[in-house]
């Protein structure tokens, strides 16, 4: 029996080392639309090495849930044995897809190669490239990614999106991570309290969607033009800052700001004093723009000040955000920053916080040279996102 | 155990290294560092710009040597540096008297910096000199005026406000700035950079009630807004205030209403 095993094993592996891959070239996928259809047709060429092989070529469509696929609707496809080397040529074929590309996301694509055993039908190799893969009968098929075409890249713009899976919403926030801060003297109103006042922070560490900042900009980026042609939607773009609250220094008698020191009365001297809004008229975004069929990029930059103190110093920033869609399913970024060191910061790409920056302390001293630029941060840095 | 001839060496040792850290200053140590560090691989060495800046703060005048020499240094980074440890300092209001006499000549070299923010750091530290920013830095503030660059036009202002006495040509420079022709945009934003001040002088209080006359109708509120803060109008200013009010005259409007408040408080003293 182990004998059997191990001489099944030997064959396997020489098996395995004597295969080269199949390569894919040549396909292209057009998508069309027609009064009473829309069609995708296709056709390439697939090049085998001498093993025998089967190709599948298909046309589906996937309706997303949340991040997750959903079930595969198969709308077309062709697949058939390979041969034992050789080359297959897909002749123009095409599917016809009247329910289909309105609701779901679709896309065409070669499912790879496999080799089989002599011995039965079990798999042997398969492309290591795309690491998804499913069950087809008994064998496993496993996609080239190489030969992954996508619909939307190749024929058809504004295509269907429902589930914004091309979308990435790109925000960059400032906030101040602490209960609360010592300041200069609050002295907007005229009324000063004393040589420094507290000023109320957010309170947080970094965070997705957090409600709390002191300024936010952010916009939509859709990398893909086959999606948006402009590369972002405008209508998105927000530009917000946190209200500015200060109190006297008895709030904090007890260590912490909450609550119980909004004593609804300003320009007291006690408890909460003084209240404003930071202006966002220094809060530009220059240029969300479309760099290539793939790429966007979006400059965040700007600056605000505390509306309760003056002269005060701004929060500096300017960041360029890159967005470059490998795959619908697979986005680089990029990102250059350029930021204070008081307070924190922090860029949002999607669901996911790419760079956040603390601050090292949050002493008078400490903000004032910080604010001022002195340690202010310059920084590239990159990553991807997986949908 | 520590024998004695070990912690004699050990002192010893502390004490031969003390005649150079008295040579280095911080600043000085830290613009080094930063000079002989490549741009990509700065970042460790601007995490520690906070605390080579609040060391410094321990000693001001031994820092001088290399904040004139960073306010000139060709690298950019290090220019910033100078001015935000300058501006901090004003912040914090640890200048000794006449501390920043030293730097008006550098500072005023840097108003047309390149780099916008080491002008505005610049502008902001000549603008805010105690008491009054000297009289030398008005050609400095003209000048960055004169660049007409958004960014820097607040301290600009702020200081040319701040200075004791204003050239003719200061004036109508500030004039300029504030009338109507500026547009609807660069005025509002001009008109947003002086809500801070808590004094208005004769040339911008003169600039903002020909634009209550001349102006566009949509500024009105955010003129209004700076007049009506104390001690803002006084008693000179009624006859200017009644013509704006007769120039509103056909107008019954809130603005009418807010400029006969503004010529009550002015005739009460500016109260």
């Amino acid at each position: 029996m182990y004998t059997r095993i191990i001489c099944a094993l030997f064959l396997l592996g020489l098996a395995a080392y004597a295969q080269s891959d199949p390569y894919v070239s040549g396909i292209s996928v057009v998508w069309y639309d027609q009064p009473s259809a829309q069609v995708i047709s296709y056709s390439g060429t697939v090049t085998s090495p001498d093993v025998a092989w089967y190709y599948d070529v298909r046309v589906e469509g996937f309706l997303f849930e949340g991040d997750n696929f959903g079930s595969a609707l198969r709308a077309g496809w062709s697949e058939g044995n390979g041969g034992t080397g050789g080359y297959l040529t897909w002749y123009p074929d095409s599917v016809n897809l009247y329910t289909v590309v309105s609701n779901h996301y679709l896309r065409a694509y070669f499912v790879g190669w496999a080799y089989y055993d002599p011995f039965g039908f079990s798999l042997i190799a398969s492309n290591p490239d795309w690491g998804g893969g499913y069950w087809f009968g008994t064998t496993v098929y496993a996609y080239v990614a190489t030969a992954l075409i996508f619909l939307g890249q190749t024929a058809h713009e504004g295509m269907a999106d429902p589930n914004n899976i091309s979308q990435f919403w790109v925000s960059a926030r400032a906030f101040i991570p602490y209960n609360y801060l010592e300041g200069p003297p609050d002295d907007v109103t005229g009324q000063i309290c004393g040589l420094t006042s507290i000023f109320e922070g957010d309170d947080r560490g970094p965070q997705v969607n957090p409600t709390r900042y002191r300024t936010m900009q952010g916009i939509t980026l859709v990398p893909d033009q086959a999606y948006n042609s402009p590369g972002y939607i405008a209508k998105t773009r927000a530009v917000r800052v946190g209200q500015t609250n200060s109190f006297a220094s008895d709030a904090v008698a007890d260590n912490v700001l909450d609550s119980r020191d909004y004593d609804n009365i300003l320009n007291d001297c006690h408890l909460w004093h003084g209240t404003g809004w930071a202006s966002t008229s220094n809060m530009q975004f220059a240029n969300p723009r479309r760099e290539s069929a793939t790429r966007v990029a979006v400059d965040l930059a700007g600056n605000a000040s505390n509306p309760l103190v003056f002269p005060s110093p701004s929060i500096d920033w300017a960041h360029t955000v890159r967005l470059e869609a490998i795959t619908p399913f697979v986005t680089n970024w990029a990102l250059t920053v350029s930021h204070d060191c008081f307070p924190a910061h922090e860029v949002q790409v999607g669901s996911s916080v790419v760079y956040s920056w603390m601050p090292t302390g949050n002493s008078l001293s400490t903000v004032a040279l910080c604010l001022g630029g002195m340690g202010s941060i310059t920084d590239i840095r990159s990553g991807t996102i997986y949908r | 155990m520590i024998d004695k001839l070990t912690v004699l060496l050990s002192l010893g040792g502390c004490f031969s290294a003390l005649p150079l850290l008295a040579q280095r200053s911080h600043l000085e140590e830290y613009f080094d560092r930063l000079r002989h560090t490549p741009l990509e691989s700065r970042v460790a060495v601007q995490r520690d710009g906070p605390l080579y800046g609040e060391a410094a703060l321990g000693n001001l005048e031994r820092e001088v040597a290399a904040l004139l020499q960073g306010l000139d240094d060709r690298d950019d980074y290090i220019r910033l540096q100078a001015t935000a440890f300058l501006r901090a300092v004003q912040l914090l209001r640890m200048a000794p008297p006449g501390y920043f006499d030293q730097f008006v000549p550098a500072l005023s070299r840097r108003v047309s910096d390149k780099a916008l923010r080491v002008a505005f750091n610049a502008l902001e530290c000549l603008a805010m000199i105690e008491p009054r920013p000297p009289q030398d830095a008005e050609t400095a503030f003209l000048t960055a005026l004169e660049r007409n660059i958004p960014q820097v036009e607040g301290p600009a202002l702020t200081g040319l406000a701040r200075l004791a006495f204003r050239t003719q040509r200061a004036n109508e420079t500030i004039a300029a700035m504030f009338a109507a022709e500026a547009g609807e945009e660069a005025l509002k934003r001009r008109l947003n950079g002086l809500a801070p001040a808590r004094e208005l002088p004769e040339p911008f209080k003169l600039a903002l009630l020909k634009l209550l006359t001349s102006g566009p109708e949509s500024l009105y509120d955010n003129v209004l807004k700076l007049l009506e803060k104390p001690g803002i109008v006084e008693l000179a200013d009624v006859p200017a205030l009644t013509r704006v009010l007769e120039s509103h005259a056909h107008v019954d409007s809130a603005v009418t209403e807010r400029i006969r408040k503004l010529i009550q408080t002015a005739s009460e003293g500016g109260k």
